[in-house]
């Protein structure tokens, strides 16, 4: 599985109510259809730091890198590589 | 004072229940820990009555005579004579509410002309210095069973519509750097971050230092973005 398809899986299956993955499209604004809300990105944290291993500095933690399944994905592809 | 009393008899009996007690301590007792005070500038803000499109849950002021008729649900019974306390001290309420219950809080004084009765000592812990028009948001708290559901956003964005339609022009708040969802919620809203503050706290003892100026030589990050601030906090 894909960076993208791993945070798909995940937000579907841990923050979209309905857990329908299908319906979850990686350009879906997750932060204005409150999908991630305040205590949403702690669980999106912790999942992305414990699966990817990496540490998400606070400087990155603005809602522009949160604010779709792609956005999350790139940024996680950028701690991967560094 | 009777009032206060009580407050503190509920929020030592909760403590007791919820054993809850090394978390109270936490509060009371700590030393270097992080603060930063954020303000919103509310004219960017439009003119216009506030709505509650939140489903079940709506937002409202409330007023002092109320405090005894609306339902403070459990864990947040000890928030009701807090609220005695505070409307005492001339500060103000927004709720949001399911029904009758009130769900989560928060409060806010005023510079409007004149001052609250009572300036919040969090004003000087983090040196804010409110000027007329301006406004400070503190303590608020949703309670635990209805988090998750952005209510907290909501409940901000109905202050600030609040305070923007009786023409204040800025709003002041703060967060811990290790308070997440705060920082998050804070970030969210688009407030603006200013120099963070080292607060070291004993009970009623508290001492603030401008972190930056113990801990580099070098101005930097003061005034700075959202993003830039936040570089030293990790």
């Amino acid at each position: 599985m894909s960076t993208k398809e791993i945070i798909r899986a995940f937000v579907s299956e841990e923050l979209l109510h309905d857990h329908n993955q299908n319906k979850l499209q990686d350009e879906d604004q997750l932060i204005e259809n409150g999908i991630i809300d305040s205590l949403g990105i702690m669980t999106l944290l912790v999942f992305l730091e414990e699966k990817f291993s990496i540490q998400v500095s606070g400087d990155d933690l603005v809602p522009e890198n949160f604010s779709s399944i792609t956005a999350i994905s790139s940024l996680t592809e950028r701690y991967l590589k560094k | 004072m009777y009032n206060k009393l009580r407050f503190t008899y509920y929020k030592i009996r909760q403590t007791l229940v919820e054993r809850n007690f090394s978390k109270l301590m936490h509060a009371q007792i700590f030393r270097n820990r992080v603060a930063t005070p954020a303000e919103m500038d509310l004219t960017t803000i439009p003119l216009q009555i506030n709505n509650n499109d939140g489903g079940d849950f709506y937002c409202r002021e409330l007023h002092q005579n109320e405090v005894k008729v609306v339902a403070w649900q459990k864990p947040n019974t000890s928030r009701k004579f807090k609220a005695f306390r505070n409307f005492a001290n001339g500060w103000r309420c927004i709720a949001v509410m399911k029904g009758s219950i009130i769900v989560g809080d928060v409060w806010f004084l005023t510079y409007n002309g004149k001052l609250a009765k009572q300036l919040h000592p969090d004003l000087k812990m983090l040196g804010i210095h409110l000027e007329d028009k301006q406004a400070y948001a503190f303590d608020m708290l949703i309670n635990p069973s209805y988090r998750g559901k952005n209510l907290a956003v909501m409940l901000h964005k109905h202050l600030h519509q609040t305070l923007r339609n009786e023409g204040f022009k800025k709003v002041y708040g703060y967060y811990w750097d290790d308070n997440l969802p705060a920082l998050w919620m804070h970030r969210m809203l688009r407030f603006h971050e200013l120099p963070k503050k080292r607060i070291s706290r004993v009970f009623f003892f508290i001492q603030s230092k401008d972190r930056y100026k113990e801990d580099s030589a070098s101005p930097k990050n003061h005034n700075s973005s959202p993003e830039k601030s936040a570089k030293d906090e990790v």
